[in-house]
C-alpha cells in the first residue's frame, strides 16, 4: 500500500501553473489606464495652455491688417492678434479711434488675453513709437585708463574688448555706488578702477556717452586695503 | 491467484499511466516556459507624468546660453502695479543690473544665484534689459518686456 502511494505521488506530481494564467488578464487594463491617463494629461495641458487668466500684451509693426486680424512683426519674428467688436482702440495722441484707421507700418501695443483657442485676443491696441521708447541703456564693465582733470569726463575700456574706448561723461545726476549700494562720491574714481557703467549715447556730442550709474565693483574694505598696501 | 493477479494489473496500469502522466507533463513544460510569455508593458508612474507635464507647460521662454534666467513676472506681462520685484536666478554672487529706458536699479544674486530686485516701471510699455556680472568678470544680458496700464482690460 505504501509502495502504491510513493509510486503516485511521483508520477503524479507536476508544477503549479496558476501564477501564470493570472498574470496575463492584468496586460489589457494596464494598456487602457496608460491611455485614459495620457488622455486626462491632454486634456489638463490643452485647457491650461489655451487660455490666460493674466493680461498679455504683444508690440511690433504692423504688416497685416483685417476687420479680425492684425499681423505684426518684432524682432523678425511675427505674431497674430484677434481683434473683436470689443477691441478698443487708441490712436498716437491716446484718443480713441476704429480698426479702419489704424494702418500697415504703424507700431502698436496690444493687450488681451489667450482665448480658449490659444489666439491672442486683444481687449486694447494702443498706437505708439517704438523708436521713442527704445532702452537706449548699455551696460558696461570694465576699467577706467584716464580721467580728465578738466572737465567731467572719463575713458574706459571693457574688460572683455580691449579694442573699444569709452569716452564717457559725468554730471550732478550721475550716480556712484560701491558693490554694497553705498553712495560714493565723484573723487573716489580712480584710474585702474575696476567699474560698471550704464550708459547712454550723448545726443550733442559725437562718440562719447553719459553716465547714469556707475557701480565700483571694489567693494570700500578692499579699496582701503589696496591703498594701504601700496602705500 | 486471483488476488496477485488484479494486484499485477492495478500495478501495471499504475505504472503505464504514470509514466504517460509524467511524459506529458514534462512536454507541456518544455513548450510552455514561464519567463518567455511575460510581457512588459510600461505603467506610467507618477514621475513620467509629472515630466511631459513640464515639458508641455514649460513656458515657450526658451534657455539661452545666457546665464541670467527671469522667472518672474512674465515676459510681456501687463501689469497694473508700478513697483514690482524681478525676480530669477543667476550665477552665485553676481551682480545684478536691471534697466528701464529711464531708470537703473542694481542688486546681488544669493550664494544660490537667486535675486529678488525691486523695481518701478513707467506708464505704458517698459523694454527692460537685465545684466549679471559674476565674480569671473562674465556678463550675460535678457531683455524684458513689461506693460504697466491701470486701464481696465
Amino acid at each position: 500500500m505504501y509502495l502504491f502511494l510513493f509510486i503516485l505521488s511521483v508520477f503524479f506530481s507536476s508544477p503549479v501553473f496558476a501564477q501564470e494564467v493570472t498574470a496575463v488578464p492584468t496586460i489589457a487594463p494596464n494598456r487602457e489606464v496608460l491611455q485614459m491617463v495620457q488622455q486626462k494629461v491632454k486634456d489638463l495641458l490643452q485647457n491650461t495652455d489655451s487660455t490666460s487668466v493674466e493680461p498679455r500684451s504683444i508690440i511690433g509693426t504692423i504688416t497685416q491688417i483685417d476687420s479680425s486680424q492684425i499681423v505684426v512683426s518684432y524682432k523678425n519674428e511675427s505674431k497674430s492678434i484677434t481683434i473683436t467688436e470689443d477691441t478698443v482702440f487708441i490712436d498716437i495722441k491716446r484718443n480713441k479711434t476704429k480698426v479702419e484707421n489704424i494702418k500697415s507700418g504703424q507700431d502698436i501695443l496690444a493687450m488681451g488675453y489667450l482665448n480658449q483657442y490659444g489666439n491672442f485676443e486683444a481687449k486694447r491696441v494702443v498706437v505708439t513709437d517704438l523708436k521713442t521708447i527704445q532702452n537706449k541703456n548699455e551696460i558696461v564693465l570694465g576699467k577706467i585708463v584716464d580721467i580728465s582733470q578738466s572737465s567731467p569726463v572719463f575713458v574706459l575700456i571693457p574688460i572683455k574688448n580691449k579694442e573699444i574706448q569709452y569716452q564717457i561723461k559725468t554730471d550732478a545726476k550721475t550716480e556712484i555706488l560701491d558693490k554694497d549700494n553705498n553712495k560714493l562720491a565723484l573723487d573716489k574714481l580712480k584710474a585702474g578702477q575696476k567699474i560698471v557703467v550704464i550708459i547712454q549715447p550723448d545726443a550733442k556730442i559725437a562718440k562719447t556717452f553719459y553716465v547714469s550709474k556707475i557701480i565700483t565693483m571694489d567693494s570700500v574694505t578692499a579699496q582701503a586695503s589696496n591703498t594701504s598696501t601700496n602705500n | 491467484m486471483i488476488k496477485e493477479l488484479i494486484l499485477a494489473i492495478a500495478l501495471g496500469s499504475i505504472l503505464g499511466f504514470g509514466i504517460t502522466g509524467a511524459f506529458f507533463a514534462l512536454n507541456k513544460n518544455k513548450s510552455v516556459p514561464r519567463q518567455n510569455q511575460t510581457e512588459t508593458i510600461p505603467t506610467p508612474t507618477i514621475t513620467d507624468l509629472q515630466m511631459s507635464t513640464q515639458i508641455s507647460t514649460t513656458p515657450s521662454v526658451s534657455k539661452t546660453e545666457s546665464s541670467i534666467n527671469i522667472t518672474s513676472p512674465e515676459n510681456n506681462a501687463v501689469l497694473s502695479n508700478s513697483k514690482i520685484s524681478i525676480k530669477g536666478d543667476s550665477k552665485p554672487n553676481s551682480l545684478i543690473i536691471i534697466s528701464t529706458p529711464t531708470k537703473t536699479f542694481s542688486g546681488k544674486s544669493n550664494a544660490n544665484g537667486v535675486f529678488s530686485i525691486s523695481i518701478e516701471l513707467d506708464s505704458g510699455l517698459n523694454l527692460i534689459k537685465i545684466d549679471s556680472i559674476d565674480s569671473e568678470d562674465n556678463q550675460s544680458e535678457t531683455e524684458l518686456n513689461l506693460i504697466y496700464s491701470t486701464a481696465k482690460i
